[in-house]
This record gives C-alpha cells, sequence and structure tokens, in this order.
C-alpha cells in the first residue's frame, strides 16, 4: 500500500461571459488580429481611470452562488504590483485581503466536495510571443474579465483533482457563467500538490504545476508528479518548492521557477476604486438566473421522467440543452420522445448549422406541433425527419411543411393496392421467399413501396397489404 | 483705460458674448503677452498659436451664427502639462513622456472647451507632480514673476505664473498636497483644489489617486467659481468622482462674514511660520473679524504627523502609478542590451528625473514586504484619525483658516538638494488634501520683500460654496489681489 | 519607540529592483543618506500611539458600474502611435526571459 497521501489544491482562473471588458469597454473577444481589441484603458495610458463593469460583477456573484459561496457585501479592489511586458500597468487589479466571497465548495462525486477558499474578480494579462526579433505584445486579452477560484487542499488524488474541474466546468456552464474552455483558456488551472507520510497531519512541501490545458492534462500531470515526488522522498530526497510546467508532448513536468523567493507583489487597495458593494437585490437577481444546478436537475429527470441514464446525461451537460427539452415537454410532448428528438435530431441539427441553441430556428413549441403530428399519424417516423430538416431552414408552421412537401401519411389501402401489386411484380424472387417462409424477404418488398412514397406510407398497412397479396399468389 | 488681459474671466466672457471684442482678439493679446514675456519666465512649455486662435476664431463663427456658446466664451485657458488633450504633447514634466501623444482628452479640458474657452497651451510643472518648486521639469524651472529668482512654487508653478504674470486669466492646474494652493500664494492669485473626486480625473496623470484634484488658478475668488462651475460633476470616466451635482450658489451671496464661525487650528498657525508670515497672516485675521466674523480657537491634533503621512501614501501610491512607464507601449525607451528587464530599468532610470526616483524608492519601501504595515498601513489609519479631527472641528466652526505656505518664494536651487526642506513646503496644505477637502489660498498681503502671501481656507467636505463665498467677501473688501506683476 | 530601520545597500538594491530603477555606484551614497533621511522623518507616522477609539470606517461610497456595452476599441495606429519599437501589429520588446 501506498506510504504516502498525496494532498492536492487547485486554483482555478474562469474567463467571465461579458460582452466587454472588466474595467474598459472594448468588445472582450479573445480572437482578432493582435491589438484589435484594445482601449485607452487596456494600453494603461496616462490619465485613463478603470470603469468596472456590472455585467462582470453580476456574473462573479453567480459563480459564488453556483459554489455556495459566502458572497461579501462590501469587497476591495487591490493592485498586484509587478514588471511584465505583457501587463501593461505594471499591476493587476485583483482583490487580496477583501475578496467577493469567501469559502464555497465544489463536489467531486460519491456525495462529496471540496472545500473552496474564495472567489474573487481580478482582470486577466496580456499575451507575449517570442520570436527572433525580440518578444511580441499583444494586448487583446489584456484586461478580460475572470475569476479565480481558490480550492482547499482537499483532493486526494489526481482523479479527484478530475471530478473537481469536471463538476466545476458543469456548474458553471449551466449557470452561464462561462464556457470554461480549457483548451481555448478561458478556464485556466494550476494545481498545488504535495506528499506527505500516511497518516500524518503536517502537509509537505508543495510543488505549483502550470500549463495544465485539458482535464486529461491535469490529471497526467498529477500523476506524473505523485510519481516523482514519491520516488524522491522513498530515496530518502527533499521536494523542492517550486513551479513546475507541463509538458504534455515529453509527459513530463520541469521546473521553472523557485519558489524558495516568493516575489513580493506589494498588494494594497486600489485608490482608483471605490469599495466594491453588492447589495440583496443584486444577489436575488442572479440567485433566479443561477436557477437549478446541474445535479439537482438530474435528480428531477431521473425520477419525475424516468428517463434512461443516457438520457439524464446527455440532457444535463448543459442547461440549454435541459431547458430546450424542458420546453418541449411543457408544450405538451411525451418525455421519452422529447428527449430521442433533442438528443438524436435537435442536437445535431444544431451543431451543423452552427448556431446557439437560443437561436435554432426551430423553437420547442413549433417542434412540438410537429411531433404531434407525428403523435397522430399524420407523419411517420421517417416523413416527421424529412419535415423537420425543411423546417430547420424554412420558416413555416409545420402543418403548411406537411402539405407543401406532400408528406402526409399514405394509409388509404386502395391508393397503396397498386403500388403493392408494383413492388410483387419488381421483386418476384423477393416475394417467392416470403411464400417460401423467409420472413425477412418482406422487408425488400416494403422498402420498395416506401421509396416509390418516399415514406410516407402507413408502414403497417403497406406490410398487412402486403401479407395480403402474397397470400392471395397461392401456394407454390 | 484698463487692458484686456487685466480683465477677469467673466469681464472677459461678456465682451466676447456681447460682441464688443472677439476671441480671436482676446487669444492674440495673451498670445501676445506669452511671446514677450515667458522667454524670461518659462511659465508655459509650449503655446498652441495658430491653432488656438483657429479655436478663438470657431467661437466667433459660432456667436455669428447666434449659436449660445458657454459662460467661458473666448477666454484663454492655459493647462498644466499632466492634463491629456487628444494628439496633443502631453509630458506630465518629464523626459519619459517628452513626445508622448493622447489619443484622448482629460474630462476637465473637454468641459472647459464645451464652455466656450479656447486652449492657450501647457505650463510647467514639476514632473508627474513631484515637488513643491517648479525646479523638478524636465523643461527646466519656471520663474516668479514678482521676483525672478525666486521660484513660483509647485507643482503647478507654471500656471501660476502664467496667471501671476496675466498671460492668461485662468490656468488649470492639479492638487494632490498643495500643488494648486502653494504656487497660488507664492505668485500672489488665487488657488482653487475643490474637494476630492469634485471635478473628474479623468485625463489627469495620475501621481497619488486617492489625493489628486484637478484645480484652478485664477486672478479673482469669482473666475475660480466660474472655473468650477463649468468642470465639477460626475463623470463616467473617473469611478472616484462624486455622484452627487455642485449647489447652485451665488458667489457674492453674503454681504460680510457675519454669523460665520471661523476656526483657526493652532497647530497651522504658529509652528514653523516664518515670521513674515505670521505678521501677514495677523492682519488677516484682524480683517476678518471686521468683516463680522467671529475668529475662534481649535485643534487638528493628527496634523503632526500630517507631512509623514502624506508623503508615505503619495509616494506609495506614486511607486504603483508610474509602474505603467515601462518602455514597452510608449514614452521613453532607454538603450540597453539584453533582456526586456534590462530595456525597462533603462528607460526608467534615464527617463525620470532625480526626485521622481527618489518618490518611487520611497514609496516602493512603504509598500515593501516587512515595512508596509508598519508605514502605508500606519499612515492610511493617521489619515482617517485626521478626517476624523476635522469632523470635530467642523463640528464648531463654519470654516478653518491658516497660511497657505510656511514661507514665502524662496531663491531657485535653495532647497533643490534637500528633500526635505521642500517637504516641508507642504505642511499647512497636506491636511485638507488628506481629508480630501475643497480648500483655497488668495492673496492676503505680502512681505517687506514685495513676495506674496497666501491665505488659506478650508472648508468641510463638498462645500465649495461655503468657501467661496467667504473667500469673495475677503477679496472685496481687501485689495491684495490688485496688484500686477508685470506690465 | 521602535527605532527606525536602516536603509542599507542591500535594502536600496532590493527597493531598486523592485522599482525597475538602475542606482549608479557614485549616487548611492547621497541617495541612501536622503532615503535614510526621510525614512526617519517618516517614523513619526509609525509611532502613532494606538486609537482610544477605533477610528470610524471611511464614508461608504460604492463603486459605479458600467453597463456591459463594447465601444470601439482604439484604431491599431492610434494603440500603436506611440510605440517605441512595433512590428506587425505588436508592440516590440527585448526578448523575455522566463524568470
Amino acid at each position: 500500500m501506498n506510504a504516502f497521501t498525496t494532498v492536492i489544491g487547485l486554483e482555478v482562473h474562469v474567463q467571465l461571459a461579458t460582452q466587454s471588458k472588466l474595467f474598459s469597454p472594448a468588445p472582450a473577444a479573445a480572437l482578432g488580429e493582435p491589438n484589435s481589441r484594445v482601449h485607452a484603458i487596456d494600453l494603461g495610458l496616462p490619465g485613463v481611470l478603470p470603469r468596472p463593469n456590472a455585467t462582470a460583477i453580476e456574473l462573479a456573484v453567480r459563480t459564488a452562488l453556483a459554489l455556495d459561496g459566502q458572497i461579501q457585501p462590501v469587497s476591495r479592489f487591490a493592485r498586484k504590483n509587478y514588471f511584465y511586458p505583457d501587463l501593461p500597468k505594471g499591476y493587476q487589479i485583483s482583490q487580496f485581503e477583501e475578496p467577493i466571497c469567501r469559502g464555497g465548495a465544489v463536489p467531486i462525486g460519491d456525495g462529496r466536495s471540496c472545500r473552496l477558499q474564495r472567489i474573487h474578480l481580478e482582470e486577466d494579462a496580456g499575451k507575449l510571443t517570442h520570436s527572433d526579433a525580440g518578444t511580441l505584445v499583444d494586448l487583446n486579452r489584456a484586461g478580460m474579465p475572470l475569476v479565480e477560484i481558490v480550492g482547499e487542499p482537499d483532493l486526494r488524488s489526481p482523479a479527484e483533482a478530475h471530478a473537481f474541474l469536471h463538476h466545476l466546468r458543469e456548474i458553471l456552464r449551466h449557470a452561464g457563467v462561462s464556457d470554461c474552455d480549457l483548451e481555448l483558456g478561458s478556464m485556466r488551472c494550476d494545481a498545488n500538490i504535495s506528499l506527505m507520510p500516511a497518516g500524518s497531519t503536517q502537509l509537505g512541501t508543495k510543488v505549483e504545476l502550470k500549463n495544465l490545458n485539458s482535464l486529461k492534462m491535469v490529471q497526467r500531470a498529477l500523476e506524473y508528479e505523485e510519481r516523482r515526488q514519491t520516488a524522491v522522498l522513498a530515496a530518502g530526497g527533499r521536494i523542492a518548492a517550486e513551479t513546475r510546467g507541463w509538458n504534455d508532448e515529453a509527459g513530463e513536468s520541469r521546473p521553472q521557477r523557485s519558489k524558495e523567493n516568493a516575489p513580493d507583489y506589494r498588494y494594497f487597495p486600489d485608490p482608483d476604486l471605490p469599495p466594491l458593494v453588492v447589495d440583496e437585490a443584486t444577489i436575488e437577481r442572479q440567485r433566479q438566473l443561477l436557477g437549478e444546478l446541474p445535479e439537482r436537475r438530474r435528480a428531477r429527470y431521473r425520477g419525475r421522467f424516468a428517463l434512461p441514464e443516457h438520457d439524464v446525461v446527455a440532457l444535463t451537460q448543459d442547461r440549454a440543452v435541459g431547458d430546450w427539452f424542458e420546453a418541449l415537454v411543457a408544450a405538451g410532448v411525451d418525455a421519452k420522445t422529447a428527449s430521442n428528438w433533442t438528443i438524436g435530431e435537435v442536437l445535431p441539427a444544431q451543431r451543423d448549422l452552427g448556431v446557439a441553441l437560443a437561436d435554432f430556428p426551430l423553437p420547442p413549441p413549433q417542434l412540438a406541433e410537429l411531433l404531434a403530428l407525428l403523435a397522430d399519424g399524420t407523419l411517420t417516423q421517417v416523413t416527421a425527419r424529412k419535415v423537420f430538416r425543411h423546417l430547420c431552414t424554412h420558416r413555416v408552421p409545420a402543418r403548411v411543411a406537411v402539405r407543401e412537401l406532400g408528406l402526409a401519411r399514405l394509409d388509404d389501402p386502395a391508393a397503396l393496392q397498386p403500388l403493392v401489386a408494383a413492388a410483387l411484380a419488381a421483386l418476384p424472387e423477393a416475394a417467392a421467399a416470403v411464400q417460401a417462409g423467409k420472413e425477412r424477404a418482406l422487408d425488400a418488398l416494403k422498402g420498395h413501396v416506401m421509396r416509390q412514397t418516399k415514406g410516407r406510407a402507413d408502414p403497417d398497412l403497406v406490410d398487412r397489404l402486403l401479407r395480403a397479396a402474397i397470400a392471395a399468389l397461392g401456394p407454390r | 483705460m484698463t487692458a484686456l488681459w487685466q480683465l477677469s474671466a467673466r469681464q472677459l466672457a461678456r465682451l466676447v458674448q456681447s460682441g464688443e471684442v472677439s476671441a480671436r482678439e482676446l487669444a492674440r493679446t495673451f498670445l501676445d503677452r506669452v511671446d514677450r514675456l515667458d522667454p524670461a519666465l518659462r511659465a508655459f512649455v509650449d503655446h498652441r498659436g495658430e491653432r488656438a486662435l483657429a479655436d478663438a476664431d470657431a467661437v466667433d463663427a459660432a456667436l455669428a451664427r447666434g449659436e449660445p456658446v458657454g459662460p467661458l466664451a473666448g477666454v484663454p485657458v492655459a493647462w498644466k502639462d499632466n492634463l491629456v488633450r487628444r494628439g496633443e504633447v502631453t509630458s506630465a514634466g518629464s523626459r519619459m513622456l517628452a513626445s508622448y501623444r493622447s489619443p484622448f482628452t482629460a474630462t476637465a479640458l473637454q468641459r472647459l472647451e464645451a464652455a466656450g474657452a479656447v486652449l492657450l497651451g501647457r505650463t510647467n510643472m514639476d514632473e508627474f507632480g513631484m515637488g513643491s518648486s517648479t525646479e523638478n521639469s524636465a523643461h527646466g524651472p519656471t520663474r516668479n514673476p514678482w521676483q525672478p529668482d525666486c521660484v513660483p512654487g509647485g507643482s503647478s508653478g507654471g500656471s501660476a505664473a502664467a496667471v501671476a504674470a496675466d498671460l492668461c486669466p485662468l490656468a488649470v492646474g492639479s492638487d494632490t498636497g498643495g500643488s494648486v494652493r502653494q504656487p497660488a500664494a507664492l505668485c500672489g492669485v488665487v488657488g482653487l483644489k475643490p474637494s476630492y473626486g469634485r471635478v473628474s480625473r479623468s485625463g489627469l496623470i495620475a501621481y497619488a489617486s486617492s489625493l489628486d484634484c484637478v484645480g484652478v488658478l485664477a486672478r479673482t475668488v469669482d473666475d475660480a467659481a466660474l472655473w468650477l462651475r463649468c468642470t465639477a460633476g460626475s463623470d463616467p470616466g473617473d469611478p472616484t468622482s462624486a455622484a452627487e451635482a455642485l449647489p447652485e450658489f451665488a458667489v457674492e451671496a453674503r454681504p460680510d462674514l457675519r454669523g460665520l464661525r471661523i476656526g483657526l487650528p493652532w497647530e497651522l498657525n504658529g509652528p514653523g511660520l516664518a515670521d513674515e508670515i505670521e505678521a501677514v497672516l495677523a492682519d488677516a485675521r484682524a480683517q476678518l473679524r471686521t468683516l463680522g466674523a467671529e475668529l475662534v480657537e481649535c485643534s487638528l491634533p493628527h496634523v503632526s504627523v500630517a507631512v509623514p503621512t502624506y508623503y508615505l501614501l503619495a509616494m506609495a501610491e506614486a511607486a504603483s502609478n508610474l509602474a505603467r512607464y515601462d518602455g514597452v507601449r510608449y514614452g521613453f525607451r532607454g538603450a540597453a542590451s539584453g533582456s526586456c528587464e534590462a530595456m525597462t530599468t533603462a528607460s526608467r532610470s534615464s527617463g525620470f528625473g532625480a526626485e521622481v526616483q527618489r518618490r518611487l524608492l520611497l514609496g516602493t519601501f512603504a509598500l515593501s514586504c516587512g515595512y508596509q504595515d508598519e508605514y502605508y498601513g500606519k499612515a492610511t489609519q493617521a489619515r482617517e484619525r485626521l478626517r476624523e479631527d476635522f469632523r470635530r472641528a467642523f463640528a464648531g466652526c463654519d470654516l478653518l483658516v491658516s497660511p497657505t505656505s510656511p514661507v514665502p518664494a524662496f531663491p531657485l536651487g535653495s532647497r533643490i538638494d534637500d528633500p526635505l526642506a521642500m517637504y516641508l513646503c507642504d505642511a499647512l496644505t497636506v491636511p485638507a488634501s488628506l481629508a480630501g477637502l475643497p480648500a483655497l489660498s488668495q492673496p492676503c498681503g505680502r512681505t517687506a520683500a514685495g513676495l506674496p502671501v497666501g491665505l488659506q481656507w478650508m472648508a468641510p467636505p463638498r462645500r465649495e460654496d461655503l468657501l467661496l463665498q467667504a473667500a469673495h467677501v475677503f477679496e472685496r473688501h481687501t485689495d491684495h489681489h490688485l496688484p500686477r506683476a508685470l506690465p | 519607540m521602535a527605532t527606525p530601520p536602516v536603509i542599507d545597500r542591500n535594502l536600496l538594491r532590493h527597493l531598486a529592483e523592485l522599482a525597475r530603477l538602475h542606482v549608479p555606484a557614485d549616487r548611492q551614497e547621497a541617495l541612501l543618506q536622503q532615503v535614510q533621511r526621510v525614512v526617519e522623518a517618516f517614523d513619526a507616522v509609525r509611532d502613532l500611539p494606538p486609537a482610544s477609539a477605533p477610528a470610524p470606517a471611511p464614508a461608504l461610497s460604492a463603486a459605479p458600474l458600467r453597463p456591459d456595452q463594447p465601444e470601439a476599441p482604439l484604431p491599431l495606429a492610434e494603440v500603436l502611435a506611440n510605440a517605441p519599437v512595433a512590428a506587425g501589429g505588436m508592440f516590440v520588446v527585448p526578448r523575455v526571459v522566463e524568470g
């Protein structure tokens, strides 16, 4: 058994989904030509002053609510002073002694959770690229709004760290706070890891890991570090307090900076910004907007809608998906049908169209109309899908589309009889096979009729008519 | 006959509005004086010449079209070299920003232009506002119009000298610890520092954010009030600008000072004053009594630590505010081989003058690990105690008075090598700065050598109305503001 | 009363590094003395006696918040107008050494 206990604490930066930056009205979009989303404030020009963004504050409040933290009615912005060419003012506006939220927790599965120390707001820095000519500075990202979520060292394995991030991401996406994309940098994670002898309560020397750009990387880097530290300690060595960068290709971390000499950031309250006051009304409004968190929603879907686990998971990955599903149910669609169509049709179509679910051309009430035509037998599964695809590009009521496409179900035996006869004539060997007792050969004949009717024929009726016609041919 | 340059801003605006004088004529008049007198004074670092005349023409054209033109119609105004104006150089008296051009305009300047003012040119200052003599400028020192061997005070020394020499009727300044009031006193003009947050700091190059105030130098109290009316008010560009509007008030509302209790904090009215200052102030106090004021003794106990408190806070904030000058995006870049870090160090070491570098080191010290609680932290506490002292004092009186400066204008070079001696020049002005109070300096007499002496008024928070009304009574009943320094 | 700290060469060098300033050797001694004198003068604040009653908290004016509406950014030409060195739409600095 392992002689050491692993102790992990995560610090996660999450980019808030705002339209403009934290302290400037420049558009908050990470993409774009270098320095194309830069305001005088982001450049730190002489004479500029920060202008705090209401939505960023609100999203931080919502983050705190989602993670069950204590929102501080009064908090303060502070300056973290250090020189770096990606930091235009020579200081970062952050929060230090008085963060917007203290405490909180993130579930890590099996009903357990990891405590949070604090959540605070801060601005992002710009981006450097290194070239032969020197280092190039792009300030598009400078001033983007972030919350830093600081976890307590409650995690005991790389798998728990993975679970922490998985749940955190799911909750924050649900809350509409951020898209939490580790690869694109809208969620960034630093991990502190140390080992202590099993049974001890004395924490070991911790190492900070950086450059963890995916959930898998976080887990791999921590597993590597766990092995490395175990080996050092088992050999009687000492762990150096340092920052290590993870190199995923090499599958190893390398030392970046010693932590023996902690930098002196000279934090002090930003004199340009009065205290940040969050009133009860703001908190209440954000509580409303926060809605139901994924864990609770899953329980409801299992219970009230009796959905299979696969559906429950798929519908709760993203709050908008669950909301869409529930809107369909509210419009009178049976839960399982609503789930099947949401997962099987709407989401793939939405991906193909490349639009947000909110902008999907066929909103739930209209889709419900279509599904009513399926339920009452006007449409078959096949024709219903055709109408659905049509409605994705044509804004007309479902009934109109059915008429326009001529897709109403054919359930008139007189109209289908000639087509059945034609099928028998076209595929005599299939008819013979059915006569010989090969039931599966009937499918070929059915397919022929369905093709001729472009899927509109009532499949049960075609089945009955075919069997009757074959029986009428008499024994071979 | 009174020459145009001798008139107040209000009188000049009236002449322009009534069509008796064109804005161009005014601009021309003052530009001619600048050309004639400023080479010896060096109050300006740059004047706008033809561009100012073109702006004046625009005012005249608007008047000709019958459009409304503001209360400063055609009045030439100079501004301190630390307020940015779009497309023009703003250097803050520093080599660091010698060729820096801003893409936006300071709110205070925008509002002045909206009120019809014609911006004449930039005035000299101590680098980034750090100094009390205007000797710490990359553009060289400015001289006192009353005595060219003496300093005009600082850091708004260029603005004070420009108004004292009648190179313009109004000049914008900034006051962090006395930088409008002290040069006003040394140059014999009116200097108004409004309440903290009254006038937007947007576009003011920061020295110490929690203390910086945009202020004005003027010939009369009424002109200072007119300027305040045009520039005050909240601004989305400055989160520390006050939400409430300046109340409507008439500066001449009081016939005298009857009914006003004026406090004399003994800590500001005795210790450390030059004898000649004390003598002039005694006369001023007598005059206040004659005008009907009741003078009462009071105390501000924490004034004893006001100077170190002020310098600790200002230097700490400055060390952070001036970190943006790193040679990366704008400003002076020093020659350095090797790393980016070396480039930034070279840029700052050559771009900043000696006093700025000293203050940055001391400010870094005040915030640094192991010293922050003892210095910056204690200074923050001392500031709150001083605020409380003022609250108590104002419970017993309406206004406070003191001399503005413990000494009159001093010879160029006499204090420049002794930072502490220079810092003590601000002993009487920093208390109101620390408490964010409105304060004003006005001429109240002269020394035997003919150097002006200033009377400082301090009012409760946001009571610029009371401050200006009382100072106006004193001005109307005395003639200390009338003599001109230069013909 | 605590004695003021001595500003020695090491502390001065440390502060200069933090402030990204270079103190030439020939100016060091004079600067040390000036800084020491000022720090001694600052000691009056350090010796501030504890308040008999806690100082009242400063008046609480909340930071005004800006509605989240993006405005047009600065044109690139203005972003780079004052740049000492620029290339490819970016500011150029000597190579940053990861520290």
